[in-house]
């Protein structure tokens, strides 16, 4: 205390320290920029405001307390000494570097908060999160001000509190809860030793929990601890609090665990809270820089860490981890920073790496987009060798940093500035390398260019250091220059360059091109595998080393037997010859594929139907194998329907059908006497039905480990981990390397031995089996099944077990064999590799072992379960049943299975759907939002304005309406890719892609070219210029941030730049506005061996027009329209655009098919074939902005000047039509409905828009069958006219093709909604992007399938109702019922369940329902059909 | 026709499948020794799962597909196991023959 007095009495005696009148602002304005987000935090607990308000009140609370920071930097600068708030009896107070890391860390919060505000929407455990949020916040502010040692306990240990519990919002996933207790054993560390190193200055300073703990320590002289220096002992633990907080060796990899939190929590930990060392060696930096030992032990500690973190990043293909462990060099390198005492360099390094990473982070999900992009760009030569590239860059960046540092000296020690002029010599050779090696420019321009740019980001860099030093000169004024107690400069510099020597290593290892660095890169990936991913399970492992089982004590119950030992691994005897056998595995394979779904990569997200390949079975049996063998839920709960019912999703009447229908020979019982009444067999499955218990189907074993040690073994998940792993590393290294002819069995097979963890499980004898693992896969499986004992009778069963438990691999890997163009860049990946994989990992972890046969926990039995089925039917009655009674009713709720009961609430949800569609299209009007009603017909004789035709999307089904109801306006529904199967390669694309649906191969190409004219070459040249230097920006920045040693000075230097950015994303969300692009013209090709001759022209043309009812009464202006969604920061958003366009915009597909049927010669033809488009008719392309409802018309240079006044008016209605329609959309959205038409270019929103969600139906007719019908955006509405198609070929290619997709879509909506974990993508904020391939959750695990949660809930609500696809055709019925006879695939799907079907042959008719055995029924009316028992 | 001066006796395999299965029986081939296949997509008929149209407009997955391979007889054993065992959950048709080529090595 007095130490601190005396502190405060020098300050005031330089005129500097008690301030008079001066004081009250400064306190003001510290408690404003500490406390306000703390005030918020408290007012939501205890207001208990709902989530979007709570967030609304922290982001509020850290805005103030981010500009009162900034008044305190003003202020702060203003004076000489830098100081703020220092008061008598005031404990808070400021200098200008914890004004700058408190402006860090409270704008960090502002745009944070802002963000998680959209993301977090209606998430129930929204408020809870931004409590913690602000108590994480204010934790950070509290660790950064000077003053009250309290304060800093508070801080630093409410921090880590806050974080923990902020790991944990999603505490039902059991990765989660593993994070929290890694995240919580490594900061407690550093926990306890703050707390005893304050205890130690306390106790010996005697300093009272007002005063500066800094103050006081640094004064502790020659006092011991144990005869420990005191002062040194305080220093040490400082340091090892910092290296805790700070992910420093031994606790690096904690950081990485955090990748279980939220997107937003990532961003604020990398941000701020990991720089915890940073900020203590800086506090306390007039200790610690005078204590060698200290100093030592944190610069040794962070090379280790910066070492090890690059090696484990280099590990790592996942977007997220790659970002941690770069943080955790960083975080290396700061604490080196800050021991060679350049702590203003620390300073900056901190801010700028903090900003860059919450940018990264939040900003993670834009990395698929930006990989399509990078992927469509054609790579350009480069100018120079690369001995000529790699000379000038080191040649310009040692003259441009050399000029730098004559000029612009750092004022730093020795070993500072040698770190200064390394890393920053690092980053500007590798940007200057990525920038000669993308060839933007030409040679001689590229290297001015190239020069300039060195030029200014040496001066930027060394300005902005110099800058740092100046204004912090107050706060650091003492630190010595030329004696820091890290010793002699020269140790110091050897030290630092060989970080950089290694790094520079390390660096061309990975980015150097050939077989051996490829090799090399093998060796390193293979050496920091097990630090990248040490998640499969450390507690196993340490249990194999000790020499105990890695089992629990419940696997080893059970009886024991010994799994034969083998001598060879290929056991041929048993199966014949070899080929034979091989082949046999192969057909099994084939068959057990089947149970799992084709995974797209989301460069193209294709919806498909999760159980597609179990389609023959029929929905009940697929759904059944799927209840087994992929352990999955494929129907709501009973407690969700019975919630819908009350909700009135279903009726009475309803259940009633539904129960008469599935349970056709139980009703037909004789009723039963209980308790005097009558009560019938439809009663009681009605009262089971809305008060039984839940049946839970029994979770049998599915592979040979899960029969032997249980289906929850730690061991399989460790070789789950092993095997994703493997495989995602394999898909993100060889793809696109031109090593496609390898596959992943040979790979695996060299590293299955050495890459994990699992190899503490496995013996000498079971790795030498490994080893000798044959070149085929299929041996391997055969080998592995006779080591574990399955014969061939069970070997379909077993391989879906492996299957299913790497179900998103399995089925990117089906993908890859089943439906990858042939010229796929992606790695060579097949099932049978990862049965291979996961079988062998099994097979050699069971060898020569003794194991058990798990004693599986029974659910309860059958029995167990119809007694309680029986009670609650009984406690439903009103009336007493007899024993007798009783079993009467146990024997009709015996012949009721309890998973059918789901299956009949399906079956009442989906004749209530139904109802409602039928009354709707018969009523022709539901709403005020008018309607053409019939006029809306092609068929009609007035004349339109313009024939729009959209795609079937039900996106496009609101636009529809409100246009007819805008204007003279017909439009009509037609599958996206207008019916030309095309690639399409547009002006400066290295490839053509696909625009057409997956079910069908692209059979022509269609080419983008400059439209001629002066102006339009110009535009084009200007383009290709500006892709050149962005695709070399790119690079540069692509070069420095992976660079050896060049990140380092790159983060502290962008994050300057990245920060503001990432703020004017956040807080100014706005729609942006691409680029224009020239005026080209779509064509397709026919120049080439897959052009097409005038003839094939006019053919297309025509197939086009029939398909699409489109042959006479032609409007002056027919506008085919796709639809895209621009969408940013959203991995999934090929999911949102069109699926007829293979996942892509259909703006393409539209302007092709609108040129060619504009092309004079193809209108010829088209006459002759009887088809006559006027002259006055012309053709436009537009788009459908399917996020803000904006159609925009593409290729408008191309419209005759003679239609350019009808154009204008029609773009006048449409823009009425879309406002009109986001009207309605805003209703359903969370937020705010006026963004809704800009929810597209908000990074911060997980639900951009609705996208498919809440379709039902597929209507196939006349626009008149639905016209003026407001069906909500859930019908796909294809147009079809039967009177113009006697032979029924326009109706089966419709019902073959866009309603099988469209089953797809449905299908994959309905699994994604009833079990979102595992049909469904999971949580977006948890999202972690591998490659350009696809996400898994958190920090590693299994490829996600299906659709995001985000997608399906909102909050912890449904938003998509799960119901199978309605068909309603308005088509002679004799013709739907041949062309389902006679394609199988119809017969499978409305054989089965998956579709309904509704039909009627004439408008005038009353609708007739199909069942799946073929017999077409009357409308379903709403009439009571039973009886409704009135119950208790 | 083996007294053919000049030709091999080679087995002909021939497979009619939905087109949907049309990768594995591919793989099967390829893998088992075939150096090649014929592929006729859209091929109609009638059988027991009643009469299968032709090619589908828009639809390449779901018609019925003919896949063709000369294979020398000792490969053809195997190959067939594998189409075999797919066939099980599948339909499907699977023909071997004897073929008469000219040119041995070119299969």
């Amino acid at each position: 205390m007095l130490l601190f007095a005396h502190e405060r009495t020098e300050r005031a005696d330089d005129g500097s320290g008690i301030r008079g009148g001066a004081e009250v602002i400064d306190i003001l304005l510290i408690v404003a920029a500490v406390f306000a987000p703390l005030f918020a935090v408290v007012t939501v607990i205890a207001v208990r405001p709902a989530g979007l308000a709570a967030g609304r009140l922290v982001t509020l609370g850290c805005a103030v307390a981010s500009l009162a920071t900034f008044a305190i930097i003003v202020v702060s600068a203003r004076r000489p000494d830098g100081l703020v708030g220092y008061s008598d009896g005031w404990p808070l107070h400021l200098d200008r570097a914890s004004s700058l890391l408190l402006a860090a860390v409270t704008t960090t919060g502002v745009v944070v908060g802002s963000f998680s505000r959209r993301s977090i929407d209606l998430d129930p455990r929204g408020r809870r999160f931004f409590a913690l949020l602000g108590a994480l916040v204010t934790g950070g502010s509290l660790v950064v001000v000077h003053g009250s040692w309290v304060a800093l306990l508070a801080g630093w240990i409410g921090s880590t509190w806050a974080l923990v519990a902020l790991l944990g919002h999603r505490s039902e996933l059991p990765a989660t809860k593993r994070a929290q207790r890694t995240i919580a054993r490594a900061l407690m560390v550093g926990d306890g030793a703050l707390v005893l190193a304050i205890a130690v200055v306390v106790a010996i300073g005697g300093a009272d929990p007002l005063t500066d703990v800094a103050t006081v320590a640094a004064s502790l002289g020659s006092s011991a601890v144990f005869r420990i220096p005191a002062a040194d002992l305080v220093a040490v633990l400082l340091v090892v609090a910092g290296a805790s907080r700070s992910a420093l060796v031994p606790w690096h990899r904690w950081l990485a665990a955090t990748l279980a939190a939220p997107t937003p929590v990532s961003a604020l930990v990398h941000a701020g809270f990991v720089s915890g060392a940073g900020l203590l060696l800086i506090r306390f930096h007039s200790l610690v820089l005078n204590s060698a030992v200290a100093v030592y032990a944190a610069f040794f500690l962070a090379v280790l860490t910066i070492l090890i973190a690059v090696g484990a990043g280099s590990a790592r293909v996942d977007v997220k981890g790659k970002l941690a462990w770069s943080t955790v060099a960083q975080m290396g390198f700061m604490v080196v920073q800050c021991s060679v005492g350049a702590l203003s360099s620390a300073v900056l390094h901190i801010i700028g790496h903090g900003l860059y990473k919450a940018s990264m982070f939040l900003g993670a999900g834009d990395v698929i987009s930006a990989g399509l992009r990078s992927t469509r760009r054609a790579t350009p030569l480069p100018v120079w060798s690369a001995a000529a590239r790699a000379t000038l860059a080191i040649a310009i960046a040692t003259l441009t940093l050399g000029l730098g540092l004559w000029v612009l000296p750092p004022h730093l020690s020795a070993a500072g500035v040698v770190l200064v002029a390394v890393f920053a010599w690092s980053t500007v050779v590798h940007g200057l390398w990525g920038w000669l090696s993308r060839g933007a420019l030409k040679s001689s321009l590229a290297l001015l260019v190239g020069l300039a740019g060195a030029l200014v980001a040496v001066f930027a860099y060394l300005g902005g250091l110099r800058f740092m030093e100046r204004f912090l000169a107050p706060s650091f004024g003492d630190v010595p220059l030329g004696d820091v107690a890290l010793g002699p400069g020269v140790a110091v510099t050897t030290l630092v360059v060989t970080i950089g020597a290694v790094a520079l290593v390390v660096g061309g290892v990975m980015f150097a091109p050939g077989s051996v660095a490829q090799r090399l890169r093998d060796k390193i990936s293979i050496l920091f595998a097990r630090t990248a991913h040490p998640s499969v399970s450390k507690v196993v492992a340490r249990r194999v080393v000790r020499g105990k089982s890695a089992l629990t004590g419940s696997e080893h119950a059970g009886s024991e037997h010994a799994v034969p030992e083998y001598a060879s691994p290929i056991a041929t005897e048993a199966h014949g010859r070899p080929d034979v056998s091989r082949s046999q595995i192969r057909g099994d394979i084939s068959r057990a594929t089947s149970i799992i779904a084709p995974t797209w990569p989301l460069t193209s997200f294709v919806a498909v139907n999760p159980l597609g390949g179990l389609e023959q079975l029929g929905f009940d049996g697929a759904t059944k194998v799927a209840r087994q063998h992929l352990r999955a839920r494929t129907h709501l709960t009973l407690d969700e329907y019975r919630a819908d019912h009350a909700q009135a999703l279903t009726t009475a009447d309803d259940l009633a059908w539904a129960i008469e229908t599935c349970f056709v020979d139980v009703c037909s019982t004789p009723d039963i006497i209980v308790g005097g009444v009558d009560v019938s067999a439809a009663d009681l499955i009605r009262l089971d039905l809305l008060h039984g218990p839940e049946g839970e189907e029994a979770q049998e074993p599915l592979t040979a480990l899960e029969r032997a040690h249980g289906t929850a073994s730690e061991l399989g998940k460790l070789i789950d981990a092993t095997v994703c792993h493997s495989v995602s590393q394999f898909m993100t290294n060889t793809s696109g390397s031109g090593a496609s002819d390898t596959s992943f069995h040979t790979q695996w097979r060299t590293d299955a031995t050495r890459v994990t963890n699992l190899r503490l499980h496995l013996g000498a004898q079971a790795l030498r089996w490994l080893d000798d693992l044959g070149e085929d896969p299929a041996d391997v499986i055969i080998a592995a099944l006779d080591v574990v004992g399955v014969n061939n009778r069970d070997r379909v069963s077993e391989m879906r077990g492996h299957l299913s438990r790497v179900q998103g691999w399995a089925g990117l890997a089906k993908w890859r064999t089943d439906w990858a163009h042939p010229n796929e860049s992606r790695a060579m990946l097949a099932p049978i590799d990862i049965v291979a994989a996961r079988c062998a990992l099994e097979a050699a972890c069971m060898l020569g072992r003794p194991t058990a046969s798990a004693v599986l926990t029974p659910g309860p039995g059958e029995d167990a379960l119809i007694e309680q089925r029986v009670e609650a039917i009984l406690a439903a009655l009103p009336m007493r049943a007899s024993a007798d009674e009783r079993l009467a009713i146990r024997h009709v709720v015996r012949l009721v299975d309890s998973q059918a009961r789901n299956g009949c609430w399906l079956s009442a949800q989906e004749r209530r759907v139904e109802r409602e569609l039928l009354s709707r299209l018969d009523s022709g009007d539901s709403g005020d939002s008018g309607g053409s009603g019939d006029s809306g017909a092609l068929t009609t004789a007035r004349a339109p304005a313009a024939q729009l035709a959209f795609c079937i999307d039900v996106r496009s089904e609101g636009l529809r309406r409100h246009l007819e109801a805008t204007g003279q306006y017909d439009t009509l529904g037609f599958a996206g890719f207008f019916g030309v199967a095309m690639s399409v390669q547009r002006l400066g694309w290295a490839h053509a892609e696909a625009r057409c649906p997956v079910l069908v191969t692209p059979s022509v190409k269609a080419s983008e070219k400059p439209s001629g004219t002066p102006d339009s070459l110009a535009d084009v040249k200007r383009m290709f210029a500006r892709d050149r230097v962005t695709s070399g920006a790119t690079a540069v920045h692509s070069a420095a941030k992976y660079g050896a040693g060049a990140p380092f000075a790159m983060t502290e230097a962008a994050g300057w730049f990245a920060g503001p950015v990432a703020a004017a994303r956040t807080l100014l969300p706005s729609r942006l506005t691409p680029r224009k692009r020239p005026a080209t013209t779509m064509l397709l090709d026919g120049s080439d061996h897959e052009g097409l001759d005038n003839e094939q022209r006019v053919f297309t043309a025509e197939a086009v027009l029939r398909t699409m009812g489109l042959t006479d009464g032609f409007a002056p202006l027919v506008v085919l329209c796709g639809h895209a969604s621009p969408t940013v920061n959203n991995p999934h958003a090929t999911s949102l655009d069109c699926g007829a366009c293979a996942g892509a915009s259909g703006g393409d597909s539209a302007r092709t098919v609108a040129s060619l049927i504009n092309d004079p010669r193809v209108r010829s033809g088209l006459r002759e074939r009887g088809i006559d488009v006027p002259d006055g008719t012309h053709v436009v392309a537009g788009l459908h902005d399917t996020g803000s409802d904006h159609v925009e018309i593409l290729d408008a240079h191309l419209i005759p000047i003679l239609h350019r006044e009808s154009i204008a008016a029609l773009v006048t209605d449409l823009e009425v039509a879309g406002r009109r329609q986001s009207a309605d959309r805003a209703l359903l959205l969370p937020g705010r409905a006026a963004s809704v038409r800009s929810r597209g270019a908000d990074w911060a929103q997980v639900r951009p828009e609705w996208g498919l969600a809440r379709n039902t139906s597929f209507i196939i007719g006349p626009r008149s069958t639905s016209a003026g019908a407001d069906l909500e955006g859930r019908a796909f509405l294809h147009t079809y006219d039967a009177g113009a198609d006697p032979d029924g070929r326009v109706l089966e290619t419709i019902m073959t093709a866009p309603l099988v997709v469209a089953h797809w879509i449905s299908a994959q909506y309905y699994f994604s909604t009833v079990d979102p974990d595992k049909f469904g993508a999971g949580d977006k904020l948890l999202h972690n992007i591998v490659g350009d391939t696809g996400v898994i959750q958190g920090e590693h695990g299994d490829l996600r399938v299906g659709l995001p949660f985000q997608s399906t809930h909102c909050g912890d609500r449904r938003h998509h109702q799960p119901v199978r696809l309605l068909a309603v055709i308005e088509a002679p019925l004799e013709r739907i019922e041949r062309i389902i006879w006679d394609n199988p695939i119809l017969k499978t799907l409305v054989g089965g369940s998956w579709i309904r079907i509704a039909g009627r042959s004439h408008p005038n008719e009353p609708w007739s329902i199909r069942s799946a055995k073929g017999t077409w029924s009357g409308e379903p009316k709403a009439t009571n059909t039973i009886p409704v028992l009135e119950t208790s | 026709m083996n007294s053919l001066t000049g030709f091999t006796t080679m087995a002909r395999i021939e497979v009619v499948i939905d087109g949907e299965h049309v990768p594995a029986v591919r793989g099967l081939l390829l893998s088992a020794g075939a150096k090649g296949y014929t592929a006729i997509q859209g091929v109609s008929g009638f059988g027991h799962s009643g009469a299968h149209e032709g090619r589908l407009l828009y639809n390449d997955r779901n018609s019925l597909s003919m896949l063709i391979s000369v294979v020398p007889m000792e490969h053809a054993e195997s190959i067939v196991a594998g189409i075999r065992q797919l066939l099980d959950d599948h339909h499907g048709v699977v023909l071997v023959s004897e073929t008469l080529v000219s040119r041995a090595d070119y299969f």
